[in-house]
């Protein structure tokens, strides 16, 4: 027996490595591993809340070690392939060593890498580990920043971030800033990735591009200050509050409006100082003044879906100020939706108010924030975009899961979790989702809560009570007979004071024979109730109010009417039908302060004769020019129309806009901007020695300035000798048809037309001092247009634009035209002739990935000192024209320069082909405005025709 | 060595390490407790030596002892040098720095303290208060660029905090800059700053299961101790919070500020106005408050603790009300360089380059110095 047990024993203690071996390695192994990041993050390093603490970290490194052999022993034959892009960085192992050195201080400085681009090549690039928190650089994945190069961006991104996910299941931060742009707000790309370093998998990471100039540029904005408010960790200043709406001073400028110095700040400072003034009616219009009310609406709408409260007074703010709206607008970053501390806990509804911050505190004062809220959510909820999102919740799960399984670091905050862990997690967030969006959808899109009051007899009186948080966007009348003649609306209401208010607003009656809809949006106040146990940015709870409105009906016969029904309108134009109730008391608004904007009738002005300007004046009625209107502008006087500008003068008696006085300083600007002067239009209008208007408010850079104007018409105008600023006329976010105008010696651009669609027509450029016709991300067809002597270009085609040049006349100047950073132009019997360089093509802005591309059709280009010009990230192809002489600066360029088999030198009429073909390089399907115009095109023949 | 014996000592020390594992699984799995209490006594024991110095300095400066306090507090100072921001130690590299730079100031050895405030500045350049003492430093040593870059660089962080802008003013009229002081002597005297602001002060209250009442205005009256009452709606047992409102954007100094609750029996107790962490827009002075000029500073308290059986009928705030810089700018405007900066405001202000603003506050100005 002994002997058998000494056997044993024996034979255990001479075998014994084959288990102790293994052990002791995994063990070694983990304590090596746990050590090391102990002593940096554990002992050194004073994490968030005291994470990482020795058992935390020697957990998470015992599990990281069991994955390791679980996927080292895991076949790979059974693997799906990955559904997520791979994309593959480098790092020198002295590069990685010297991040890991000492974190965190160590990964915050960059080092040098490479990465490989979508065709195969790589590229240089320096990365550095991102993030103040641990979950960034103290797991087993790191959050890495990426900047490429200048001169080769990645996808149109200069710097982006490879982060690790900080959602248990991956997929929550990803859903959140696609849900942003789906609310049609300004944020940044991103994409689950399959990040690999060295050839070696590093698992699921997000890729979220960095916010910069770029962001705002890609979502069809011009470039302005973008600034950054995050007064945490690193960022926080001891010894002054954090309250970044108290202190413009703690915002930070990530992208800056080069027409102003760096520091400029005026903007945020009066909306720091506008919320710093008790609630009043001056508060909530200066705030409307400053902010996009309707994208603060979508932004709110949207942190209510994802029940997000991630953006507070003290950080993760990111706002952006248009220069040309000038407003502030929300640019979504780190949302961190549907994250757990914020969910409904069991048995409780999402929450239907988000209020994180002073500003939103403010803004919940404004009856119109919260219509355009209401707005968001009909959007969202009532023309299926939930349910698409939803599939696309779906659709992005399906795409992460094969992932899943060979991620070495799968897990968030340092806990690492299995992949049927993970999937399980996203099962629940997807149920979530749909749950939130079914308590929303009761709450926002259920029949609203309306009540009235009416005479049976008549009267034209009604009482209104909203109850609930569903918007009215308006009121429809069903009346007992039709309606005869003009009917004029009161809303009358009490005041927070108990003082009683009456406010007109007639102009939003829209008659419909016995029916009459009363357009203005009637909402229930939302009174805050502060819950203390919640944490800062949680606890605040709205509570809607039972609100009364009185509408009061004038004229049409209204008086006589009986109110046969009552209906709320919602923001697709459906009625929902209100309860009639015998009584409703009009209590006193209490935290409504501008409840009803006044739109009366006739608030049309009519001008004529001469009228002197002085100083700056802004109006905001419609405003009618009779013929013959000279209006006589002080130095540096400026008239800014916000309302419908009609200037309609003839031939025999145009509308003249000229200096008060000859020989004085210039005169400003004359602008029309904003959607009230949609459909305005000047005619045979001849304008003068203007100049601009530049302040920190508002920008016009031109002595013509449309910004945000929408059918707008401008037709047989003459504009000479600008001043002073950049522009003779400057066109920004509009739709413009520009016809039979004469633009003669400007200073420098003489028409420029900046994100917009226009049909410039019949125009003639005379002597510009720069380009004639300068073109920024907007899609312009220019037909018969002439220009002559230009300082620089006929046409610039920049930054994303796409153009057509019908019978175009591009003579005697610096350059014809030219395509730049991934612009297109279709130019069409066309005649290009005497220009120092004729059509040159090329990338000017690093922040474009190609440069211009011209596909020349028919045209006449002849005698350019240099015929064609193209850089390598460029190309221009030409079809059936008349080339004299034929030859490009370089051979290398002349690649870039094809010239199809129908070019020839010999006749500047008659074309060879004659019928219309593609050219190679052509972009595939032109705009929609182009369609019509094609039919103009003459494939017969070389060169304009010129009209009579 | 025979091969059997190499390939003992293996075993031994495999299995060695085996059972070292299973000791660590074991206090991993059933008694994290005892991993935590290693892992604190690890961290302790890792800054043990430096905290005990630092105890021993503050030990030290408490009995006066300045030449022993330099010494431990130079031992921290170099046992920390390798520390940054975010580090355990931060804190206590900060408290060293700070102490050596006061007691380098305090010794007559500015250019030292400057030292320390650089090495602060170097390790964590937003600690505002260390800022504001390199600025006065750089003063102190005549290197006014300097100073007044910090200077700037302060006002424009702590957007027109009264405490940094008064060390400013002060510098200003150390370097005989008489006309940027009064310059910015308008900046901090926005409003009617300069005014004594004894009107338009508001009192709200909430008693349990009711909102926040109305706004009740009052006055405070008297020389330099005044006070002002308002009475409650109704009597109530007790109070959820009360909240004080000094007028809107005024710059003032409240010394000794209390809040008298009047009882229905003729009785009153009193409260101290202390904690200025309660407080929006305002600071807190060694004594009391500095109101800060903006336009909705207020003071709350939660749950006043109001002692005895009588219901309270009205609340009294009493307090030392002065305009925040009155000494200050008399001083300053009676010197002769206050004098020639008025002159050469008015002077600009007549060649056209005023405005009406500041007509108004040349204006005031005269009135504070009259007065």
């Amino acid at each position: 027996m002994v002997s058998s047990i000494k056997s044993v024993v024996s034979f255990i203690w001479r075998w014994s490595l084959i288990v102790t071996v293994p052990v002791a390695s995994a063990f070694l192994l983990w304590a090596f591993r746990t050590g090391d990041k102990y002593e940096d993050l554990g002992v050194k390093f004073a994490t968030h809340t005291d994470h990482m603490s020795l058992y935390r970290i020697g957990s998470y490194e015992a599990h990281g070690v069991m994955r390791d052999i679980s996927l080292a022993l895991r076949p790979r034959t059974g693997d799906k392939p990955p559904r997520l892009r791979t994309i593959e960085l480098y790092v020198p192992e002295s590069s990685e060593r010297r991040l890991n050195s000492e974190l965190p201080h160590s990964g915050r400085e960059y080092v040098a890498g490479s990465l490989q681009y979508p065709d195969g090549t790589l590229g240089e690039v320096k990365l550095r580990y991102r993030g103040d928190h641990f979950w960034h650089w103290g797991a087993r994945k790191k959050s890495l920043r990426v900047k490429t190069k200048k001169k080769r961006l990645f996808e149109r991104m200069r710097a982006m971030n490879f982060s690790v996910p900080k959602s248990g299941d991956q997929i929550v931060e990803q859903l959140s800033n696609e849900l942003a742009l789906r609310f049609g707000l300004i944020g940044p790309h991103s994409e689950m990735i399959n990040l690999r370093v060295n050839g070696r998998n590093r698992g699921v990471h997000l890729l979220v591009e960095q916010l910069e100039e770029m962001v705002v540029r890609k979502s069809g904005k011009m470039p302005g200050d973008l600034y950054s408010g995050d007064m945490v960790k690193r960022n926080r200043f001891v010894g002054v509050a954090s309250q970044l709406f108290s202190n413009p001073a703690l915002w930070e400028k990530i992208a800056i409006n080069n027409h102003f110095p760096e520091d400029e700040d005026t903007n945020l400072r009066r909306l720091a100082s506008t919320l710093d003034m008790p609630p009043s009616e001056e508060r909530t219009l200066a705030l409307r003044d400053l902010l996009d009310i309707e994208s603060f609406g979508r932004f709110s709408a949207f942190r209510t879906v994802c029940q997000t409260f991630h953006f507070d007074d003290r950080h993760n703010q990111r706002l952006y100020f248009d220069p040309w709206r000038n407003h502030f607008l929300p640019v979504v970053w780190d949302s961190l939706g549907w994250h757990q501390v914020a969910l409904p806990r069991p048995g409780e509804s999402a929450r239907p108010d988000v209020m994180s911050s002073e500003l939103d505190v403010a803004l919940f004062d404004d009856p119109q924030f919260l219509a355009a809220r209401q707005r968001a959510f009909e959007d969202w909820f009532g023309t299926g975009k939930h349910d698409a999102f939803i599939e696309r919740v779906d659709e992005l799960i399906a795409q992460v899961s094969p992932s899943l399984d060979r991620d070495p670091g799968l897990g968030s905050m340092l806990t690492l979790h299995s992949p049927e862990n993970v999937r399980r997690r996203q099962a629940k967030t997807r149920f979530q989702i749909n749950q939130i969006g079914r308590d929303l959808r009761a709450e926002y899109m259920a029949e609203p809560d309306l009540q009235y009051v009416a005479s049976p007899h008549g009267s034209g009186m009604v009482r209104l009570q909203v109850n609930g948080r569903k918007v009215a966007h308006g009121v429809e009348l069903a009346f007992d007979e039709p309606l005869d003649g003009r009917v004029e609306a009161f809303i009358a209401f009490r005041s927070p004071s108990g003082e009683p208010k009456t406010i007109d607003v007639s102009s939003k009656v829209d008659l419909l024979g016995s029916r009459l809809r009363v357009n203005v949006p009637f909402c229930a106040e939302l009174k805050r109730v502060v819950k203390e146990h919640r944490t800062f940015n949680m606890r605040n709870y709205m509570e809607p109010q039972p609100t009364s409105y009185q509408l009061v009906l004038r004229g049409g016969g209204v008086e006589e009417r009986r109110v046969l029904r009552l209906a709320s309108i919602d923001s697709l134009g459906d009625t929902h039908m209100a309860r009639k109730v015998r009584r409703i008391v009009m209590e006193p608004f209490k935290y409504f302060t501008e409840v009803v904007s006044p739109a009366p009738f006739g608030d049309t002005e009519r001008w004529s004769g001469e009228v002197v300007v002085e100083g700056v004046r802004r109006i905001q009625n419609n405003v009618i020019l009779a013929p013959g209107t000279v209006l006589r502008m002080a130095p540096a006087a400026s008239l800014i129309f916000e309302g419908r500008l009609i200037a309609r003068g003839t031939k025999q008696e145009p509308i003249i806009v000229e200096p008060l006085a000859e020989g004085q300083e210039p005169w400003g600007t004359l602008a029309v901007r904003g959607a009230g002067a949609d459909e305005s239009q000047i005619a045979w209008m001849n304008m003068r020695f203007g100049s601009g208007l530049k302040s920190p408010e508002a920008e016009f850079s031109a002595m013509l300035s449309i910004h945000d104007v929408d059918d707008a018409v401008i037709e047989d105008c003459l504009f000479e000798d600008s001043q002073v600023v950049d522009d003779m006329v400057h066109v920004v976010y509009s739709t413009i048809h520009i016809a039979r105008c004469k633009f003669v010696r400007s200073l420098m651009d003489a028409l420029d037309i900046d994100i917009s669609e226009a049909v410039v027509s019949d125009c003639q450029f005379i002597e510009s001092g720069n380009d004639s016709l300068d073109l920024m991300t907007s899609t312009v067809v220019a037909m018969h247009v002439t220009s002559v002597n230009s300082g620089d270009k006929g046409v610039s085609v920049g930054e994303d634009t796409t153009a057509m040049l019908l019978h175009c006349s591009l003579i005697d100047g610096a350059i014809g035209a030219e395509m730049k950073d991934r612009s297109r132009a279709v130019i069409v019997n066309s005649e290009i002739r005497g220009n120092d360089l004729g059509i040159n093509a090329y990338k000017k802005n690093w922040r474009y990935d190609s440069g211009g591309f011209a596909s020349i059709y028919n045209s006449v280009i002849e005698r350019n000192d240099v015929q064609f010009g193209a850089d390598k990230y460029s190309h221009i192809s030409v079809h059936d024209s008349y080339i004299r002489p034929r030859r490009a600066r370089g051979k290398k360029e002349a690649l870039r320069i094809r010239f199809d088999k129908y070019c020839d030198r010999k006749s500047k009429t008659n074309a060879r082909q004659r019928q219309r073909t593609q050219v190679r390089g052509e972009p595939e399907g032109s705009p929609t405005l182009f369609q019509e115009y094609w039919s103009k095109a003459s494939s017969d023949r070389r060169g304009p025709q010129y009209k009579p | 060595m025979p091969f059997s014996r190499f390939l003992n000592v293996l075993r031994v020390l495999f299995l060695g390490v085996c059972i070292v594992a299973v000791g660590a699984r074991v206090a991993w799995t059933y008694h994290p407790e005892k991993v935590d209490e290693l892992d604190q006594w690890i961290i302790k024991k890792s800054q043990q030596a430096v905290r005990s110095q630092l105890e021993l300095a503050k030990e030290s400066l408490a009995a006066g002892d300045t030449d022993a306090a330099t010494a431990h507090l130079e031992k921290v100072a170099e046992g920390t040098a390798d520390t940054k921001r975010g580090d355990r130690l931060e804190e206590v590299r900060t408290d060293a720095l700070t102490a050596l730079r006061d007691v380098s100031y305090r010794e007559g050895n500015v250019e030292e303290a400057l030292e320390w405030a650089n090495q602060l500045h170097m390790l964590d350049e937003r600690i505002l208060p260390n800022e504001l003492a390199r600025a006065k430093l750089f003063g102190a040593l005549g290197m006014l660029e300097e100073s007044k870059s910090v200077f700037e660089l302060l006002d424009d962080v702590t957007q027109g905090n009264g405490v940094y802008q008064l060390a400013y003013f002060d510098q200003l009229i150390q370097a005989s800059q008489g006309k940027e002081a009064l310059e910015l002597l308008f900046r901090m005297s926005s409003g009617n700053g300069l005014a004594r602001p004894l009107s338009d002060w508001k009192m709200l209250y909430r008693s349990a299961n009711a909102p926040w009442s109305k706004a009740k205005f009052f006055d405070l009256a008297g020389d330099v101790s005044v006070s002002g009452a308002i009475e409650l709606d109704a009597p109530v047992d007790s109070l959820l919070g009360v909240r004080l409102d000094p007028p809107a954007n005024t710059t003032f100094v409240v010394e000794d500020p209390k809040l008298v609750f009047l009882l229905e029996d003729g009785t009153d107790f009193t409260l101290e106005l202390s904690d200025v962490g309660r407080a929006r827009h305002m600071e807190k002075m060694p004594t009391g408050w500095r109101g800060t000029a903006k336009a909705a500073p207020n003071y709350v308290i939660n749950k006043p603790q109001v002692p005895g059986e009588s219901q309270i009928v009205g609340i009294r705030f009493a307090a030392e009300v002065q305009p925040a810089l009155s000494e200050a700018v008399k001083e300053f405007l009676e010197s002769d360089l206050g004098a020639r900066a008025m002159e050469e405001m008015a002077a600009d202000h007549q060649a056209g380059g005023g405005t009406d603003q500041t007509r108004a506050q040349l204006l005031a100005l005269r009135e504070v110095l009259r007065g």
